[in-house]
């Protein structure tokens, strides 16, 4: 059988080599076409969305329903369309389920931008904008009322879920009974359990009623809702084929999703907005961030999500035919001082504003930002820079070492024989060391950490650099890790606020990891009954005009206690064919808040 | 015979329940369900509440051994992450695995087999040198490399340079098309295959010179045999045994997936599978995952003890 390998009887390791050489061309050669890859590998989409299927519903049943009818028939109209501008976003995150109240993961919200809308959308300036309401509630327009505890929600009345029934304030109220089941396990019921009720005086008013004023309540329903009219019958949604297999009201449908591999997502004719410009979208999930590059650098995706500062370098190569997107971003890197003397907080920088200032008056946030992010990014003036919610008129606290030794001079802080300042305390001689910690295998984190620790030595503090793997030292607190026990001076991490700014949860002191409650996000470990006055204050302002002056008092307050330094706001990072157009990514919606405006260039 | 292999299986019941306790505990210890949520977005309500709805706050005897019943009773349960029956779970990627896996072990049977015939015909020539040299270097780089080089080479380059070129993974494709699979599959196997390959090359190398030098090859050539009949009867089937071991103790493999090569190359197996699981804390699936593996390594030595029997006919087992 094998005789072809032979020469003279022998065997031929010439032949052999040969053989192997030949069968990778071959199958390379494969079906290998030199021109576009193979755009159409599905089969074409079907008539009827896959949603309906899987709950049995038939689109036969719907025709009762004028509008309905015109929107269930016009998927077959679909192919006709000879050239359909399809498109691939390669993602290297995957959600877990499709319904977003069950998860509360950043690649899930991004997704269901796509396919489920709420009530009002975000834009790329970080503004609120009508989706499924007619209007964003105000005091002005009788949306909200002064006591802060009922908002009025006036709907569209021309929106159809994918599956073509009409969607109406009953599919409001569903959606929160359904978050609020106890048969139900979503990942959150905050904040819908300050919903007393809701009020549906007809099919498209909508009136939520609060136990208390709630001036988050832009957070209401922000990811979309659930429809009544498919679950009603369903005593929970827990392990229901419907998490996996959801319909919407936005301007795609998902049509399929095969978990591991790819969503396929298709122009929806019934969206209540503009049509979208492109007729098919895929998302393929690539877990290697790597691979994702190498998949746009090869044309296999045509827009990649979810870069990184890193990737930027390698991305710059490939330009033009790539275009690299960034923006500055709300969410910044920050470096916590550690506020709580019950831990391995240093008492002389807990007890002194001025000397925390000092600290960051030392170190060149400016030159971090040009040399380790390209220029590419802003240096924050405190936790709300890049958001709505920013106070303007702050600057940041300014890079100034001269000022800084004056400060620590004035304090009592004298260099001793290596540079490093010294001063006795209650008998004691203390240096000024600080220890640093993050985690390990961070690039970016570990050359900051470098850079901050030359500018403190020139100002005459020692910054030692402590890091631990990260397992250790995002532990949760019952298995002793290191952030939530407090076992640290100095910390870096990334933080914002999302998706709205209420800041009670990071700086109560209620939300300090402790043993009787593990978990919190009050990682700097502040407890300040005037700073959490004021926050207070901005809980009950319902009315945004009212709470962003509160907001714009707390950013001074913040900026003169010093508690953090807020180092650099991070990057987003997207890349794309430079054929893709209208891609306008924003902080809290990344690209897909206007999906239906993206288009590929002929 | 098959007193024999009834008495191995009997013995595999006890073994397979003590993995499994093991298994359940370490997972116990070392994550949590809630970690796949941002547990610091939870408020205490929500961590009582989810504790309460997902049975987390049973005692762990409790919960092994209701997860024992149910497994005994062939139901896996649901996915804790993607609320999916687990037997949908695993039975979408096992087979995705199973043909990466079959498929890279068999070129690497092929190519070890190649490389070391080759290398006792002629010893320490240039050839063997340089396919020795090869090996090793195959042998000591990190997967994740050799699986990048092969992505940029034959999927990045040669497209740029207007040669036939093979896809990344990254690309959308249908599983069921069989050209497109074949093509999906070559980059994934090769890079799997060739360290496997290398190493078990240099393993077979170094067992066929050792049969090379005994007294019964040297007899073999003195009957007059043709140097082909002394390589493939009498010095293969001698120093193939350490194969056959070495192959059994991939057949698990085959089964639990690859990591680093999936994840490169986008193809959703096994490897994975367990590999999200863990980091979810969604045990059902873990443990699924390891009982199907635990099982196929005891097979696997079960038939590779069969097997000596075959190829080597002083071994008898009663």
């Amino acid at each position: 059988m094998f005789d072809f390998l032979k020469r003279n009887g022998y065997v031929s390791r010439w032949r052999i080599v040969a053989c192997f050489l030949i069968l990778i061309l071959v199958m390379s050669a494969c079906g290998g076409q030199t021109t576009a890859p193979s755009q159409a590998p599905t089969d074409v989409p079907t008539a009827v969305p896959v949603a309906t299927e899987a709950t049995g519903k038939t689109t036969e049943e719907s025709t009762d329903i004028p509008a309905a009818t015109e929107a269930a028939e016009m998927p077959t109209e679909i192919p006709v369309s000879e050239n359909p501008k399809e498109l691939t976003v390669g993602s290297f995150l995957e959600p877990r389920v499709l319904v977003p109240y069950w998860d509360f993961a950043f690649i899930l919200h991004m997704l269901t931008r796509m396919h489920n809308v709420g009530f009002w959308n975000i834009n790329n300036n970080e503004e609120l904008i009508p989706a499924l309401c007619e209007e964003i509630p105000t005091i002005a327009n009788g949306g909200l009322v002064p006591d802060g505890k009922t908002i009025t929600v006036k709907l569209k009345q021309n929106i159809l879920w994918t599956d073509g029934e009409p969607f109406t304030a009953q599919d409001v109220v569903f959606t929160w009974q359904q978050i609020m089941n106890p048969n139900n396990a979503p990942a959150t019921t905050s904040p819908y359990d300050k919903i007393e009720s809701i009020e549906t005086p007809d099919d498209y008013t909508v009136i939520i009623k609060l136990s208390e004023p709630f001036a988050g309540w832009i957070k209401f329903f922000v990811q979309g809702f659930l429809p009544e009219h498919l679950l009603k019958d369903k005593e929970s949604l827990e392990n229901d084929p419907y998490l996996l297999n959801p319909i919407g009201t936005g301007p795609y449908e998902l049509v399929e999703y095969v978990q591991g591999s790819h969503m396929t997502f298709d122009r929806f004719d019934g969206y209540y907005g503009d049509q979208p410009k492109i007729d098919r979208i895929y998302v393929k999930f690539i877990p290697s961030v790597d691979a994702v590059v190498a998949a746009l650098q090869a044309g296999d995706i045509d827009v990649a999500v979810l870069l990184s500062e890193s990737q930027i370098p390698l991305l710059e190569k490939l330009e033009p035919e790539i275009n690299i997107i960034t923006k500055p971003l709300g969410r910044y890197e920050v470096y916590f001082f550690n506020m709580d003397l019950s831990t391995d907080a240093l008492p002389w920088l807990v007890d002194d504003a001025n000397l925390r200032r000092a600290v960051a008056m030392g170190i060149d946030r400016w030159s971090i930002v040009e040399n380790l992010l390209g220029g590419r990014t802003t240096v924050p003036n405190g936790p709300w820079m890049n958001t709505p919610w920013e106070n303007k008129d702050l600057d940041p606290i300014p890079f100034d070492p001269e000022q800084a030794k004056q400060i620590l001079d004035e304090a009592g802080w004298i260099p001793g024989p290596d540079g490093i300042r010294v001063k006795e305390i209650d008998g004691e001689e203390v240096r000024m060391s600080i220890t640093n910690s993050t985690a390990t295998g961070n690039s970016l984190r570990e050359d900051t950490q470098l850079l901050v620790q030359q500018n403190l030595k020139d100002i005459g503090i020692e910054f030692v650099i402590k890091n631990y793997p990260k397992e250790v030292m995002w532990a949760p607190y019952n298995e002793g890790g290191i952030r939530y026990s407090g076992q640290w001076h100095m910390y870096g991490q990334f933080m914002d606020y999302f998706p709205d700014p209420d800041p009670m949860d990071t700086f109560s002191c209620d939300a300090i990891a402790s043993a009787e409650k593990p978990v919190g996000l009050n990682y700097n470990r502040v407890c300040d009954p005037d700073l959490e006055a004021l926050i207070e204050k901005s809980r009950l302002a319902i009315d945004p005009v009212e709470r962003k002056k509160i907001f714009d008092e707390i950013q001074v307050y913040l900026s003169e206690k010093v508690y953090f330094i807020p180092m650099f706001n991070r990057l987003g990072v997207w890349a794309a064919k430079d054929s893709v157009t209208g891609l306008n990514p924003g902080w809290y919606t990344d690209i897909f808040w206007n999906v239906q405006e993206w288009d590929i260039a002929q | 015979m098959g007193r024999y292999i009834l008495k191995r299986s009997l013995q595999a019941i006890p073994l397979i329940l003590i993995v499994s306790i093991i298994c359940f505990v370490l997972l116990q210890l070392t994550t949590d369900p809630l970690l796949m949520y941002n547990v610091d977005r939870l408020t205490s309500d929500d961590v009582v509440r989810l504790r309460q709805q997902l049975g987390l706050d049973r005692p762990i005897y409790v919960q092994y051994f209701a997860w024992l019943k149910q497994a005994a009773l062939f139901d896996w349960g649901y996915s804790l992450a993607s609320h999916r029956p687990v037997v949908d779970v695993v039975a979408e990627r096992l087979p995705r695995t199973i043909l990466l896996g079959a498929t890279s072990e068999l070129l690497v049977v092929l190519v070890a087999l190649a490389v070391a015939i080759y290398s006792a015909w002629r010893p320490y020539s240039v050839l063997d040198n340089l396919l020795s040299t090869i090996t090793l270097a195959i042998y000591s780089m990190p997967i994740f490399l050799l699986a990048l080089m092969l992505i940029y080479l034959f999927a990045v380059y040669f497209r740029q340079w207007g040669l036939p070129y093979l896809p990344t993974g990254g690309d959308i494709w249908n599983p069921n098309d069989i050209k497109q699979l074949i093509r999906h599959l070559i980059l994934p196997v090769i890079s799997l295959a060739g360290i496997h390959a290398a190493a078990q090359a240099r393993y077979l190398r170094s067992s066929m010179l050792d049969v090379m030098n005994s007294d019964y090859i040297r007899i073999a050539r003195g009957k007059g045999l043709r140097e082909r009949a002394v390589l493939l009867r009498h010095a293969l089937k001698n120093a193939a045994i350490p194969l056959v071991t070495l192959i059994g103790l991939d057949l698990p493999r085959l089964v639990a997936g690859a990591v680093v090569t999936e994840t490169v190359f986008s193809w959703p197996g096994m490897g994975l599978l367990f590999w999200e699981g863990i980091g979810r804390g969604d045990y059902p699936v873990v443990m699924a995952v390891l009982l199907l593996v635990s099982l196929i390594v005891i097979a696997a030595q079960l038939l590779v003890d069969i097997s000596y029997t075959f190829l080597d006919p002083r071994i008898r087992y009663s």
